[in-house]
């Protein structure tokens, strides 16, 4: 297994932390399209899970969504932002970084474009996040949860596109990432 | 640009799809009156006002998810009070709905102990209920708008 070397390792932790808190920097914007769908949530979600999408993307590393996934639930646990899941929240941080390893590797010899990738891992991540947290919390039914599995789809959608943009962003800076040996810009959307 | 294509298309059908599900979700939804209940049982149904229910202080504490105790000290009126007035005794439980469609379900044995299930009024409009001596408080439901009683 490659050594994650220090950029890479504070990379990841940046995506960690700003997936763990852009979740609240966003909830007012994101609770004002909620409230008017009366469904309990969605969107702030499939934006903090752009950033484990992207780390999983410049990274490039088998399992790396997963782990990130783990640390946040370690870090919500450990500074209480654990919501209505309690105990039960690491399972919904880590479900989502689960997807997203597994459609990294799945769609890794498909003629898709990276952009592409990032939509479909953000989409099917969200409502990954979204059926968890439907599970173990909200137990919606029919068409409410047909319009939150929707939404969550739609705005992990478009957080995909942000994504994408700002992997493109990134490419100059990581140039040569997490120690794969491949340049970035060679690869990247 | 063939691909572009399909990936708008894709994403037209996804906008499409939550647009139908958002419609059928709105209208088809139970939505009482601004400031009212909407309480039913057996297929019958009936709205009541908030403000007809008398008002009694209510104080306890509740443990949120986070292990923290946090002190309720509002006005309130127990759920068995309002099932009481709308003349629907509950058989086996309550099902309290919010205006997000998040819900939480009250057994008939807990509706009958004594100052343990109120609906409180929250500091803006509507109300939350507030169920004591749960080791977490994830079935305080805010902006509680629908009470199935079974």
């Amino acid at each position: 297994m490659k050594r994650y070397d220090l950029r890479t390792l504070i990379f990841l932790a940046l995506c960690c932390d700003l997936g763990l808190f852009s979740k609240r920097l966003i909830s007012p914007a994101a609770n004002l399209v909620t409230d008017a769908l009366h469904i309990p949530g969605g969107v702030g979600t499939s934006f903090s899970l752009m950033f484990l999408v992207i780390a999983a993307v410049v990274i490039r590393k088998r399992g790396c969504a997963a782990v990130m996934g783990a640390v946040q639930s370690v870090i919500a646990l450990s500074l209480g932002m654990v919501g209505s899941m309690g105990a039960l929240s690491a399972i919904g941080y880590i479900m989502p970084g689960v997807m997203i390893d597994f459609l990294m590797l799945a769609l890794k010899h498909t003629p898709l474009p990276m952009k592409e990738r990032m939509v479909c891992m953000n989409a099917a991540a969200a409502v990954c996040a979204s059926l968890t947290a439907n599970v173990i919390v909200f137990r919606l039914g029919g068409a409410a949860l047909l319009l939150y599995l929707c939404v969550s789809a739609t705005t992990g959608t478009l957080c995909g596109c942000l994504g994408a943009r700002i992997v493109q962003k990134l490419t100059p800076v990581f140039g040569n990432t997490g120690g794969c040996g491949t340049k970035w810009k060679e690869r990247a959307v | 640009m063939k691909k572009n294509r399909v990936g708008l298309l894709a994403g037209a059908v996804l906008v499409l799809v939550t647009v139908v599900a958002a419609a059928i979700h709105l209208t088809g939804r139970i939505s009482p009156a601004e400031g009212a209940l909407y309480i039913e049982k057996d297929g019958r149904s009936t709205e009541l006002a908030i403000s007809d229910m008398a008002l009694e202080p209510v104080r306890g504490t509740v443990v949120n998810g986070k292990g923290e105790t946090r002190s309720i000290d509002g006005r309130g009126f127990p759920l068995a009070a309002l099932l009481e007035r709308v003349e629907m005794q509950a058989d086996r439980q309550v099902t309290v709905t919010a205006d997000d469609e998040y819900s939480a379900v009250v057994t008939a044995e807990e509706l009958a102990a004594p100052d343990k299930v109120y609906l409180i009024a929250q500091e803006e409009d509507g109300v939350q209920l507030v169920v004591f001596g749960d080791a977490n408080s994830k079935r305080n439901v805010s902006n509680v708008v629908r009470v199935t009683v079974e």
